[in-house]
């Protein structure tokens, strides 16, 4: 509840900015999709209107009949015009629904493509890796999530409420002539339904929040993780069946707790809106009662002013309700403008004109965290001349990858500065930046798209074949390709097309390195390229290193030892400090931490090793 | 196109499974329907009459007081039928809905996690699956379908007989004719009923075209809505934000999306518009006729001074009811049809045959650990390929072996293990236990024997002790000594909540994101905590740096005293510490010996080795 409270507290837009922000930015996406807003919109509003008041007229026509005051000619003539008045309307409307879910999806797509993804897709690294941050995003991909009440669908809230409004005009006018306190009682009524509405809506949003995450644990439970087929091996082994089954029992029942509380205060304000209705119709009937007994009522006008009544509440009770929704509309159009309307870091730098061949690296007193406590890398410095083939090393965590996010401007250092052929690369531009380098990380990302397309990284059209083939021929993947069923044009990503092709954990690694082959940049940062590489494709690597890199800079990280035999220098960290550095003999020499693990690793390797009996005596 | 007997049997097979899921279920919703619709219309009704009842006192002049008694009852009858109604529908109805949804969740989880593994590897079981994830999950389940059609056809049964009884006492003066005039004679209203009739009868056919093709069309939806989560989802993931920076790749992307998502999306929608909008439309004028047509009747008998003034109120407060309950009714086939359909692939996925036998023979429980398995001229190809994943192996699994691995990627040393776990049964050969093959035995009891890290193991978003344990009670000790075993157990009492933490971030802000390097180790340790005779490790430290695998191969032999091991890794020092050396190449035990004795032949091995080793093994070392 009190979480609910901040968030609805820290918009960045005033309520009337955000509608005049959606209504604008509605109409701009419809006319670029050829909509005709104002017909869609003349659609969606006229029948919506015209059928009740249809209704109400007949109705008085018949009162009039039974009364005898109406002639055949003059009955004719009225049906007539109110059949062929509800079969337009009924047709326009159901036609026009087709037209406004068109234009839903359209903007739909508009907002994801064009903003929230591209919003994404250039921010700072960083910003995309924090918790905070990333919740923005959340919170703005989740305003076009679900089907009729995302942003996308605004305009047909916008005609909803114009329908409302136009009703009640309509029928306030007609009342008019018989009493304005009919009027008064109806809009006093409506404010206080109004007040129940938006405690309606505000519960709603907290439902939507519990819900959805509620659902997308059962969703992940069932068809999300339990469906994939690289979990269904433990599953099927660790019989995760009988885990899972309790599991489930435990969100339901977590669920069912919050959902009873949600409907109960959902309840409550229901009685309290059903309250003021009874009330509101008292005070109706009884002007009714107080206008017939002065004799200004007659039966006819009696039911027919009764109808009016019911039909203007309808409307005012669907207002009130719309304004609530409007207010939903609010708070997502200003966590998308929250998430859109950022800054991209640094697009001023500096500009390149060219990018050279061979870089110098130099850290300058480094230092990085992440948490803003502690130091994930600590006062780094170190050079590295054009050309020269570095090899880093250490335990998991002793901060290898942050140091090469930091070099390839992924992170900027928290203290401390980088350069690159002499010039500081904090003032670069992020684009000019990352033109200097080819890297591979851990985190594997392919692209449901052609092959060729995940290893070029460009579009499809821009392939340079004969890049193409040479880095496909160096990352040992050439002969797996000409197996595809479409070579280089092979979709991969099964999950998303089920005709496409899912790479094993070897070729997709091999598929990064040929990423990084094909891009050609003057440094090259491989991390772990070959952990799931079976002995003789690592050889192959290594062999072809000095092919692959080409006299350009180039870092390597990697567990296996194996790799700084082929690299000029090692820089061995710990806790995010470099500890020892120099060639693989040097080091060796030292008897210091390097040698320690290198003995452990090549301790198996040992031909004077007599097998598994005297490992404690190891080391 | 399908015969109509196969369609019928298909049918058949669907309702037989919708009673299945009901009975699983809860079935509250069953009086809760019915009861809800009754005071709704109950409400509408009383109102109505009551409405009636007041333009008759105002017509006979009746005192003011009179006419606000009527009016006073009937705002507070309103009230209570209302609130009624409400508390039905939004409370107990919204609450069961919710929970059916979920039970349908877990019948789906409990179906999939107890499902063959080689079935989910079949592409059409993959497809009702798919098609049963996107389009129903995002649209309230095959069971909420299911529940609309049927709160649908109780809406408008009790409708249509609460108006009816409603203006059962005007419709003697409605259908009393003088016959002076045709308007006034038997044969007007003949032709009245017969349009009426004629275009309920259309507008019924219509509708059931229209389902079949909105049925058709969430085909071709299927296909996109996988791609539209997908790129729902792509801006909140923050790995792929690296390489797309760091290749300059923005445009590519926008333009997949565009390309893959968005223009099939316009041309979906475009679609729809061409297909439903005319039938759609059609549909609503035969509606719009319909009620012309009915009120032109109504108001030339009130023309015809055949109806009272309350007669005439009460019938034209029920003819809206009449109209929307036959639509509602009318609608049943479409939405019948649709809610059969949505259940239909979930029964595709909760029923799909397994050809495989599952087994009856209860695996004997030993403390010596006497399992002995044997492969015995085993060929094996992959669901759907033509090539040997494995041919012709044989190989005997001593009791307390330690067995290492070998061999290049796709050689056939993780399908072994698949065949070994009997995930998959061999083509060709047989598999023993104890001289009875494994097959024979029951399935979820042979997996029991086994403790297994795979190569892409997977652990789930819960707390850190499910995960190794993969239980919600479990051995506390036994599990602090696991994670100690594997190396982890420093690391796991730092954590927040210890080993109660959540792992991951999805569900829980306090949850924690582990290194692939962490992950490894619980891995291993959910494996240990198993305590089976059988310990599988395949590829355990591709993520650790060297001295966290020296800690696990200095481990190996303790953690395995007693078991038969087997231990498949690319680093091939692990081949030291086992007793022996299973060398795979192209689906075949080509070479197999301890490690000394392989060295010495010329053979595939030592290339291996070699191609290693030789970065290892220097002169200062020796």
């Amino acid at each position: 509840m009190t979480q609910s409270k901040d968030t609805e507290k820290k918009t960045k837009y005033k309520f009337s900015q955000n509608v005049w922000y959606m209504i604008k930015l509605s109409y701009t996406y419809g006319r670029e999709h050829h909509h005709h807003m104002i017909r869609m919109t003349a659609g969606g509003v006229l029948p919506a209107v015209i059928a009740p008041l249809l209704g109400a007229y007949i109705l008085k026509v018949m009162i009039d009949c039974v009364s005898g005051t109406v002639t055949w000619q003059q009955l004719l003539l009225s049906l007539a015009l109110f059949a062929g008045g509800s079969i337009i309307c009924e047709v326009v409307k159901k036609v026009n629904w087709f037209s406004v879910s068109g234009l839903n999806e359209n903007i739909r797509y508009s907002l994801l493509l064009k903003n929230i993804l591209a919003t994404s897709l250039v921010m700072p690294y960083a910003d995309v890796e924090d918790h905070e941050r990333r919740k923005t995003i959340e919170n703005a991909s989740a305003v076009i999530g679900n089907g009729g009440s995302g942003l996308h669908a605004f305009w047909s809230r916008l005609i909803e409420i114009l329908v409302s409004l136009t009703g009640i005009a309509s029928f306030f006018a007609i009342l008019t002539v018989a009493n304005p306190w009919l009027i008064l009682i109806s809009l006093a009524a409506t404010a206080l339904d109004f007040i129940a509405a938006l405690a309606k809506s505000r519960l709603n949003r907290q439902k939507g929040r519990f819900s959805w995450s509620e659902f997308k644990k059962g969703r992940y439970f069932s068809c999300g993780k339990a469906s994939e087929l690289k979990a269904a091996k433990d599953i099927k082994i660790y019989n995760i069946a009988n885990w899972f089954s309790p599991l489930f029992d435990l969100i339901a029942a977590e669920y069912k707790k919050m959902d009873i509380d949600y409907l109960q205060k959902c309840l409550l304000l229901s009685t309290l809106q059903l309250l003021i209705y009874c009330v509101r119709d008292l005070g109706i009937f009884a002007i009714l009662a107080l206008l017939y007994s002065h004799g200004e009522l007659a039966a006819g006008d009696f039911i027919f002013y009764y109808s009016i009544i019911q039909g203007a509440n309808a409307w005012l009770k669907q207002f009130a309700e719309q304004v609530g929704i409007l207010f939903d509309d609010h708070l997502m159009a200003d966590d998308y403008r929250k998430c859109i309307e950022k800054e991209e870091n640094n697009v001023n730098g500096e500009k390149l004109e060219t990018v050279p061949n061979s870089c110098a690296v130099e850290f300058k007193d480094v230092s990085f965290s992440y948490d803003g406590e502690h130091n994930a890398v600590s006062h780094l410095n170190f050079q590295v001349a054009p050309g020269k083939k570095i090899a880093i090393v250490g335990e998991n965590g002793a901060g290898k990858t942050t140091a090469m996010k930091l070099l390839s401007g992924l992170y900027a250092p928290t203290h401390g500065r980088i350069f690159i052929n002499g010039r500081d690369a904090g003032e670069l531009a992020d684009k000019e930046r990352f033109k200097f380098f080819s890297a591979i990380f851990q985190d594997v990302f392919l692209l449901p798209a052609p092959l060729e397309v995940n290893v070029t990284m460009q579009e499809e059209d821009c392939t340079d074949a004969a890049r193409l083939e040479e880095a496909l021929r160096l990352s040992g993947l050439s002969e797996r390709v000409a197996q595809l069923p479409d070579g280089v044009k092979t979709r991969l990503g099964k999950d998303v097309d089920p005709d496409a092709v899912d790479l094993s954990g070897g070729e997709t690694q091999k598929l990064l390195l040929a990423r990084a082959i094909y891009k050609h940049a003057p440094i090259i940062i491989l991390d772990e390229p070959t952990a799931a590489l079976d002995p003789i494709a690592e050889n192959e690597l290594y062999m072809k290193y000095n092919e692959i890199t080409q006299n350009r800079t180039s870092f390597y990280i990697s567990h296996r030892l194996a790799s700084t035999a082929f690299c000029d220098r090692i820089l061995f960290l710990e806790n995010g400090k470099i500890v020892e550095t120099g060639t693989h003999d040097q080091l060796m020499a030292q008897k210091g931490k390097y040698f320690r693990m290198y003995s452990m690793q090549s301790y198996y390797y040992n031909e004077e090793h007599e097998g598994g009996a005297h490992d404690e005596k190891a080391v | 196109m399908k015969k109509q007997s196969e369609k019928r049997a298909e049918t058949k097979a669907n309702l037989r499974f919708t009673l299945h899921l009901l009975k699983q279920t809860d079935k509250s919703a069953f009086f809760l329907i019915p009861l809800s619709a009754l005071f709704t219309y109950a409400a509408q009704v009383v109102a109505v009459w009551l409405s009636a009842h007041m333009t008759a006192l105002i017509s006979a002049s009746a005192p003011a007081v009179e006419i606000m008694q009527t009016a006073a009852l009937l705002a507070v009858s309103v009230f209570v039928l209302s609130l009624i109604c409400k508390a039905l529908t939004e409370f107990f109805y919204q609450n069961t809905l919710n929970r059916v949804a979920f039970s349908e969740n877990k019948i789906l989880s409990e179906a999939l996690t107890g499902k063959d593994y080689a079935l989910l590897e079949k592409s059409d079981f993959q497809e009702a699956l798919h098609f049963y994830q996107t389009v129903l999950q995002n649209n309230g389940g095959a069971l909420g379908a299911f529940y609309v059609s049927l709160q649908s056809i109780t809406n408008g049964a009790f409708g249509m007989i609460f108006a009816l009884v409603t203006i059962a006492p005007a419709v003697k003066g409605l259908l009393t004719f003088d016959n002076s005039t045709f308007r006034s004679s038997w044969y007007f209203a003949l032709v009245i009923l017969a349009a009426v009739v004629v275009c309920a009868v259309i507008s019924a056919l219509v509708s059931d075209r229209n389902a079949k093709r909105q049925i058709h069309l969430e085909g071709f939806y299927q296909d996109s809505y996988a791609k539209f989560l997908y790129w729902m989802n792509f801006p909140e993931q923050y790995k792929p934000g690296k390489d797309i920076r760091l290749y300059n790749s923005q445009n590519m992307v926008l333009r997949e999306c565009q390309e893959s998502l968005a223009d099939k999306e316009i041309e979906h929608q475009a679609r729809r518009k061409k297909e439903l909008a005319p039938m759609m439309g059609g549909m609503g004028a035969l509606q719009g006729v319909i009620t012309g047509i009915v009120y032109v009747f109504v108001a030339v008998r009130a023309f015809d001074g055949a109806l009272t003034a309350e007669e005439l109120v009460k019938i034209i407060g029920c003819v809206p009811i009449i109209l929307s309950s036959l639509a509602e009714l009318g609608n049943l086939p479409y939405l019948f049809d649709y809610a059969l359909a949505r259940i239909g692939y979930l029964r595709k996925v909760c029923e799909y045959p397994t050809e495989r036998h599952m087994g009856t023979l209860p695996v004997e429980k030993r403390s010596d650990n006497q399992y002995d398995i044997e492969f015995k001229h085993v060929s094996f190809k992959y669901p759907g390929t033509d090539a040997y994943a494995l041919r012709d192996v044989s190989l005997q699994l001593k009791i307390g072996e330690h067995l290492a691995f070998v061999g290049h990627n796709g050689s056939g040393k993780s399908t072994f293990i698949k065949l070994l776990c009997r995930l998959y049964d061999p083509d060709e050969g047989e598999i023993t236990l104890n001289g009875i093959d494994i097959r024979k035995y029951d399935m979820d009891e042979y997996m029991s024997l086994f403790g297994v890290v795979f190569q892409d193991f997977s652990l789930f978003s819960v707390p850190l002790s499910q995960n190794v344990t993969t239980s919600v009670d479990f051995d506390r000790a036994k599990l602090l000594d696991c994670l100690d075993k594997a190396g982890i157990g420093k690391r796991v009492q730092e954590l927040p909540h210890r080993e109660d933490t959540v792992l991951y971030k999805d569900f829980d802000e306090d949850g924690v994101e582990i290194s692939g390097g962490e992950a490894q180790k619980l891995a291993i340790a959910r494996a240990l905590y198993r305590d089976a005779p059988f310990v599988v490790l395949d590829e355990p430290t591709a993520a650790l740096d060297p001295i966290s695998e020296f800690e696990i191969y200095r481990r190996f032999n303790s953690f395995t005293d007693g078991k038969t091991a087997i231990y498949i890794s690319h680093r091939l020092s692990s081949c030291r510490f086992c007793d022996k050396i299973i060398v795979f190449q192209e689906g075949q035990i080509v070479q197999q010996g301890s490690h000394e004795a392989l060295l010495a032949q010329d053979g595939a091995y030592s290339a291996l080795w070699n191609a290693q080793a030789k970065y290892y093994v220097t002169a200062e070392q020796a």
